[in-house]
């Protein structure tokens, strides 16, 4: 089975977070970017913005560095799980992800992108085209150049 | 529950009040509830400089929870508009922010015993010493918080030196380049010695049906991504309306002495500026139009300048207006303005005026110490704009002054000077021959307004029964015919008060041109969602009609000026002088019994003062016992 992951083109990032408000919807039931499960960081003087998101790493760093083995790569979909029951909100796992990828609320609670079941709301929102969801072994060559026809010369 | 702080600067105290729900619901947000706790607590004749004048911040009603509904609004008595009603509005990320940090409406009144800024996080207001900003640019300053804070992700409203030196135009900044720019709310923060307001929220909303506000979201959002304009808009922002408006003869070239710039042809497209200078497009929150650029020049005198912006208005305004048709020097004029914080339209149309005057031999050099103004002298426009945000020279003294500066040049000057209440008539404006557009900015609260005032769909030629459709009245399909067009402007002055309220942006909306865009229906859909309430267009409407002679009463408080202070500046009763609109103006017999129409629509008096009547239909004859 292919297994698919986010690809994040940064360059098309306009940095208007609808993806992190249909998130929180999504996943919280609120509005709130800050629980969002994807995050854009913003360098406002330079103009860079950068979605992160959890790109469903071959070996997640952040399952190696679970204690309660709470984080599983899931071998048949290739995505990267959180248990809720095992996880005690200890963080260590947002300290081991090279990519800023876990969220920790303001009350403390780690939050890692499920990728909504496989049909992400994020990529459906973005209006650039900034965040795909595709195969791993494909790449996404095609989709976004297609994506970005409109937004550049 | 919404709450509104009052933050008292001199003795540093906090009052936090939850806003009754009767009242969110009768003024909604935003531009309303600003207008009512202004009207409420501004005591009446105060200086608007003075510690007594109040400045009122306000997120729209469903600021952060749909699309493109980022906007605040921030109000208070103007201090460039002879003292009227003072209300600018700004798009980004700040409004969403303040909302998600516990607080809709920030009432702020007294004065600082020394430069402070407001840092507002979570429910919580701290007053910070601000002497290391004071003295700094707003690109200098919103580096110098965020490495305070040591938080890349808050978001800060801001004063530039203009601010400081009580420049009468200076605007609040947010960001590089999103401004609350007319009617000088910079400057009254200025005077409270305010430096910035500094926001961060985490704590979510929490709304009615988070289930169909993901629907009525994701709806709105392709709804917006689906019309004509969008890819227009997503690509060049504002800057696309230049071409067809200067094609179309209704730009102001000159300060208003012609209407079509040749020289612009094939200089200042929006594909020029694409192509040239852009290095990348940003969104304010939640936004799919991202209509913001950044820029970089690359060569020339100018090389290496960079900055966020341009729109329209300040390339009409530091282009045409004062007959330059250079993109360089616009965009270093861009620059300077956001770094300094000075609003694009004042600004603009006073150099132009000045140029004017300099055409006509009624300044000369002494009066300029040395400065020529020759039309589209690049180093003088530069030059004036630095004069002005120091209180330097000659455009010291206009920024000192505004308005009043006619009385200090004296001579003729004030012939050429063309204002509104006070407010310097917006300089690339020059929509003489369109009657609905017209009638709606002269006569619209704050003097000169295009954002209350531009009757957008009136330019297309529309099919009438499409108008009578949106309008639900016969409106006629020639810009230039006054059929209908009273209507028009009362109809476009409550829905741009209702979208301001709510905080939707209007380029989301009908009001620019897409009449697929967003309109009553889908705001009461998203009140729905988020407030619970069953609203309907007729009860939007009639808020926003509420909230217009909310305003008109505090005009008449204030300034008593009604009437007079409803006529468009003197030269748009004279003919266009360039094709394709040649000979076209407005007839000031025609325009007074339009005006009459008009205030009879409204219910208001031959004066223009709103009746009892209206008064008590619109629920404002009471006395304000709901004070806040």
């Amino acid at each position: 089975m292919a297994q698919k992951t986010f690809f994040i083109r940064s360059e098309f990032c306009s940095g208007c977070g609808i993806c992190q408000l249909a998130c929180s919807l999504v996943k919280e039931k609120e509005a709130n970017p800050a629980k969002s499960r994807i995050v854009i960081k913003r360098q406002i003087l330079d103009g860079l913005m950068v979605p992160h998101i959890c790109v469903n790493c071959k070996q997640p760093p952040c399952a190696d560095a679970c204690r309660r083995k709470a984080i599983i790569k899931d071998t048949e979909t290739g995505w990267v799980v959180i248990d809720r029951e095992k996880c005690n909100n200890c963080t260590l796992c947002f300290a081991a992800c090279p990519f800023s990828a876990i969220v920790i609320t303001p009350e403390v609670q780690v939050l890692l992108c499920d990728v909504c079941g496989g049909n992400p709301k994020c990529v459906e929102m973005c209006p650039t085209g900034a965040i795909q969801f595709a195969d791993r072994a494909q790449g996404i060559a095609g989709p976004t150049d297609m994506a970005a026809v409109d937004i550049w010369k | 529950m919404e709450r509104l702080a009052i933050i008292d600067l001199s003795s540093e105290q906090v009052e936090c009040k939850d806003i009754p729900e009767n009242v969110q619901r009768m003024y909604l947000g935003g531009e309303g509830l600003n207008a009512y706790l202004l009207y409420n607590h501004l005591s009446p004749g105060v200086d608007p400089l003075s510690p007594e004048n109040v400045l009122i911040f306000g997120a729209g009603l469903i600021s952060g929870c749909d699309v493109s509904s980022s906007r605040f609004e921030v109000t208070s008595k103007s201090a460039e508009g002879e003292g009227g009603f003072g209300t600018s509005n700004s798009g980004g990320f700040w409004s969403a922010e303040l909302k998600y940090a516990g607080f809709q409406h920030l009432l702020i009144k007294g004065k600082a015993s020394r430069p402070t800024y407001l840092w507002i996080h979570d429910g919580e207001i701290e007053f910070r010493d601000a002497s290391f900003l004071w003295g700094h640019d707003t690109y200098e300053s919103l580096e110098l918080i965020l490495d305070d804070l040591g938080d890349q992700n808050v978001q800060v409203a801001m004063i530039g030196q203009a601010g400081e030196n009580l420049v009468r135009f200076a605007n609040i900044m947010h960001g590089l380049k999103r401004a609350a720019g007319r009617t000088g709310m910079g400057c009254i923060m200025g005077s409270k010695l305010l430096k910035a307001i500094v926001v961060r929220g985490k704590q979510g909303l929490k709304v009615n049906d988070p289930e169909k506000l993901l629907d009525i979201f994701t709806s709105h959002r392709s709804q917006i991504m689906s019309t004509k304009i969008y890819p227009v808009i997503s690509r060049y922002g504002t800057l696309t309306i230049f071409c067809v408006q200067n094609q179309s003869g209704m730009i102001s070239v000159k300060n208003n002495q012609f209407n079509y710039f040749e020289e612009a042809e094939g200089r200042l497209d929006d594909e020029i500026f694409e192509e040239q200078y852009k290095t990348k497009s940003l969104a304010c929150y939640a936004c799919p139009l991202r209509c913001s650029h950044r820029y970089r020049i690359r060569s020339g005198p100018y090389a290496g300048v960079w900055g966020e912006g341009p729109e329209f208005y300040m390339m009409a305004g530091f282009g045409p207006a004062v007959g330059n048709a250079d993109w360089d020097c616009i965009l270093a004029a861009n620059t300077l303005i956001n770094r300094y914080g000075l609003d694009v339209g004042s600004t603009s149309g006073y150099i132009a005026w000045l140029m004017e005057l300099w055409q006509r031999g009624i300044i000369d050099d002494k009066d300029t110490g040395g400065l020529n103004l020759d039309w589209g002298n690049k180093e003088t426009i530069l030059t004036l704009i630095h004069q002005m945000a120091k209180n330097e020279g000659l455009g010291g003294m206009i920024g000192q002054k505004a308005s009043r500066a006619a009385v200090v040049i004296g001579k003729d000057s004030a012939r050429y000077l063309y204002t509104q209440r006070g407010m310097m008539h917006e300089s690339p404006e020059n929509t003489r021959a369109s009657r609905a557009t017209t009638l709606a900015a002269a006569t619209s609260s704050r003097g000169s307004d295009h954002l209350k005032g531009r009757c957008a769909l009136e330019f297309y030629a529309m099919p009438p029964e499409v108008l009578a459709k949106i309008y639900g009245k016969p409106i006629a399909s020639d810009f230039r015919s006054w059929e209908g067009k009273a209507w028009m402007a009362v109809w476009t002055q409550h829905f741009t008060t209702v979208v301001d309220s709510l905080g939707y942006c209007k380029f989301a909306t009908i009001w620019p041109g897409s009449t697929h865009n967003l309109n009553y229906k889908q705001f009461c859909e998203t009140i729905k969602a988020v407030k619970g309430w069953d609203v309907t267009p007729e009860e939007l409407m009639e808020t926003g009609e509420r909230i217009w002679n909310l305003e008109r009463m505090f005009i008449e408080r204030e300034t008593g000026i009604l009437r007079e202070g409803d006529i468009p500046p003197s030269v748009y009763f004279t003919p266009q002088p360039l094709e394709p609109l040649k000979g076209e103006k407005i007839d000031r017999a025609e325009y007074e019994k339009r005006l009459d129409e008009y205030y009879e629509i409204r219910g208001w008096t031959r004066e223009g003062a709103p009746t009892a009547g209206t008064l008590k239909r619109l629920k404002l004859d009471g006395e304000p016992s709901h004070l806040l």
